[in-house]
């Protein structure tokens, strides 16, 4: 069995590439001229890690302010309001108002974006296969602020569909799909949201025959694992990267059988993984007999320095070896 | 110490930043390319100080601050000054916003004081007796850093923690009298809140002076269940973002100390009416005595524009004064800068 490389959700903008963004939102720089911009930038970020060996690769999200903001571009009748915390990092995100009946928007730019990526892999002759992010319907109801259903399983339901139109309208655009939910091990969530959750998954996938991989961010939770894992994926992943040696040994019960995407390069900290310690991960998951195991960031890569990222994924290259 | 009964009853004041006028945030970028030499900057930032000074004076502000006009960033400003950080590069913190996010690589080492120049400086050319020395504190500084270093965050805040008391000390032998230790990250984690309190304590330790923490962006409550912990004299927080909300919490919580009042939002350009100020200073009334109740806007201005900064700073002046008359008729005009915490 192989160890396979991947990186997960948005990638950071480049100080230079976001002062566009604030130029085109100023109406100083035309649309033509800004899509421009985002397919260099995502050009930029695809060829800077071809040396890594990375099997799977995202569009990298550099358009949108955060994934939740991705998202909200494939919506009609939401609307972005003020900053605020995403999660409890020192990063912030714009509040979506949902105003009416979440419906799918025709998602242009990310489909844009998509194509883009997809063009940058295949000129670069990588084997990487492109990832279509989306974050799960969990997270995105509990970052979102509600005006409109007072049912968080409504809305849940009506977003996992409006997402999965779009999922099927550009399914050519992509090989797999990573649901990135990081609310499904937040404190405090009720079994009652967790039930109607699991009822509501399967609407986010229907008739999308792509590989998924369902990964959370931030926390975890050794009670929750069970739920999380009977949810439909050929991956699941886990942010590693705190308490992971107790955490890895109930990860591990968790994915016999199954394959596992392990968040070892923490996302949260420059502090660089060694090379003997993710392979001891590895092996640890290997020997419960996970069936398939990927390595990556374990969250967000905005939250650390380009630079970090590099010398991160650089490291890990090495378990390929 | 002379605890300077002369304040006047509801003092006003500022939480530390203030915009920085146009010309020295181009001189800064002079400077970085090397077009402008420090000395000139030093004056620039000097010449900036006295403006900003000179804007809180005209609005009427009681307790003025240095607006911050040395300082980058509240993290960046530490974290440069100190042993054992180092800078990788920008992070993103929201939209196109970014800040050079420390790592902590090394033990963190006292250097000598970081905010000795400005203090002085800022006294010098204060129109009042009393300037607010802002200060980063331990558990924030920790919180938006990367800890490559110490084995457990809680390490790294506690020698922080003796770093940030080392320089309160310089501070008060050179006659601060108002400190404030910005602790914006504190109600992050629930689960740490209690300790992080701790190491606001250790860093405050022994100083003898009006001891404030400024805390925004978080659950209250957090911190209000350790409240009989905290070993400041006041909360200086923000409220007028949240409608002032939060009010109730105090009087759940039997929290009975100061409370530096947010009451104009600094997140709008809209500025508030100096009515809507004097309701919510009224309303705070009816949980606190008069004497412990500072009146400042919810957090820095620094991200508005200076004209509307200016304008916030007048509102909030003036809905003081309106509440002052009606404490006056009472017999109640003064109030006392003395620490109300023995530390």
């Amino acid at each position: 069995m192989s160890v396979s490389l991947a990186v997960t959700g948005p990638y950071p903008r480049r100080p230079n590439f976001a002062k566009v963004v604030s130029r085109f939102l100023g109406g100083k720089v035309s649309k033509q001229d800004y899509d421009r911009a985002v397919a260099k930038e995502i050009e930029h970020y695809i060829t800077s890690m071809k040396d890594y060996g990375l099997d799977y690769i995202t569009a990298g999200l550099m358009r949108f302010d955060d994934p939740v903001d991705a998202m909200v571009s494939l919506l009609k009748n939401v609307e972005k309001n003020g900053l605020v915390r995403f999660y409890d990092n020192n990063f912030y995100y714009r509040v979506p108002v949902i105003k009416g009946k979440l419906e799918p928007s025709k998602g242009e730019d990310y489909a844009k974006d998509l194509e883009t990526a997809r063009n940058v892999i295949k000129d670069l002759k990588l084997k990487a296969k492109l990832k279509l992010t989306v974050v799960g319907p969990l997270s995105f109801a509990l970052l979102s602020e509600d005006k409109h259903y007072n049912d968080l399983k409504a809305l849940m339901n009506d977003y996992a569909s409006a997402i999965n139109s779009f999922m099927k309208a550009e399914k050519n655009l992509y090989d797999a799909v990573e649901v990135i939910e990081p609310s499904f091990f937040q404190k405090g969530l009720a079994t009652k949201v967790l039930e109607a959750y699991k009822e509501v998954y399967p609407t986010l996938l229907e008739g999308i025959n792509k590989e998924v991989h369902l990964v959370s961010y931030f926390y975890l939770r050794a009670d929750r694992l069970e739920d999380f894992t009977s949810l439909k994926a050929d991956y699941y992943g886990f942010d590693l990267t705190e308490d992971r040696k107790k955490l890895a040994a109930f990860v591990y019960r968790a994915v016999k059988g199954k394959g596992v995407y392990l968040g070892l390069l923490d996302s949260r900290n420059t502090k660089v993984e060694k090379l003997t310690s993710l392979r001891r991960f590895v092996e640890g998951a290997r020997g419960v007999g996970a069936k398939e195991v990927i390595v990556g960031n374990s969250s967000l890569l905005d939250l650390i320095p380009e630079v970090i990222i590099h010398r991160k994924f650089k490291v890990a290259s090495g378990l390929k070896g | 110490m002379n605890w300077v009964s002369e304040l006047p009853v509801l003092p006003t004041t500022v939480i530390g930043s203030y915009p920085r006028p146009k010309w020295l945030r181009e001189a800064i970028r002079l400077h970085k390319a090397g077009k402008v030499s420090d000395e000139e900057l030093t004056e620039a930032f000097d010449d900036a100080v006295v403006s900003v000074m000179r804007d809180q004076q005209v609005a009427g502000v009681d307790i003025p601050s240095d607006g911050e006009m040395r300082r980058d960033e509240m993290v960046e400003y530490f974290a440069e000054r100190l042993g054992g950080f180092r800078f990788y590069g920008p992070i993103r913190v929201w939209g196109t916003a970014y800040y050079r996010k420390p790592s902590v690589v090394g033990r963190v080492e006292y250097l000598g004081p970081m905010l000795l120049h400005e203090f002085k400086f800022t006294q010098h050319v204060s129109y009042s007796t009393i300037v607010k020395v802002p200060i980063t504190g331990p558990y924030t500084i920790a919180e938006w850093s990367y800890n490559e270093y110490y084995k457990t965050k809680r390490d790294l805040v506690f020698d922080l923690a003796k770093v940030i008391n080392q320089e309160l000390k310089t501070l008060v032998e050179a006659g601060a009298k108002f400190i404030q230790v910005d602790e914006p990250a504190l109600p992050t984690h629930e689960d740490e809140v209690e300790w992080a309190i701790d190491a606001v304590n250790e860093a405050v330790k022994g100083i003898n002076v009006k001891v404030a923490m400024h805390i925004c962006y978080g659950d209250y409550s957090r911190v209000l269940r350790y409240a009989d912990r905290l070993k400041v004299d006041q909360l200086a927080l923000e409220f007028a973002n949240r409608n002032f909300e939060p009010l109730k919490l105090f009087k759940e919580y039997k929290y009975d100390l100061e409370l530096g009042f947010g009451v104009v939002d600094v997140h709008t350009n809209k500025v508030e009416e100096p009515q809507t100020v004097a309701k919510a200073i009224r309303k705070a009334l009816e949980i606190f005595p008069p004497e412990r109740l500072f009146i400042n806007p919810d957090c820095g201005l620094k991200l508005r524009p200076r004209r509307v900064a200016f304008e916030k700073l007048k509102v909030m002046v003036e809905g003081t004064r309106m509440v002052r008359e009606e404490l006056k008729k009472k017999g109640i005009t003064t109030t006392s800068l003395k620490p109300i915490i023995n530390r």
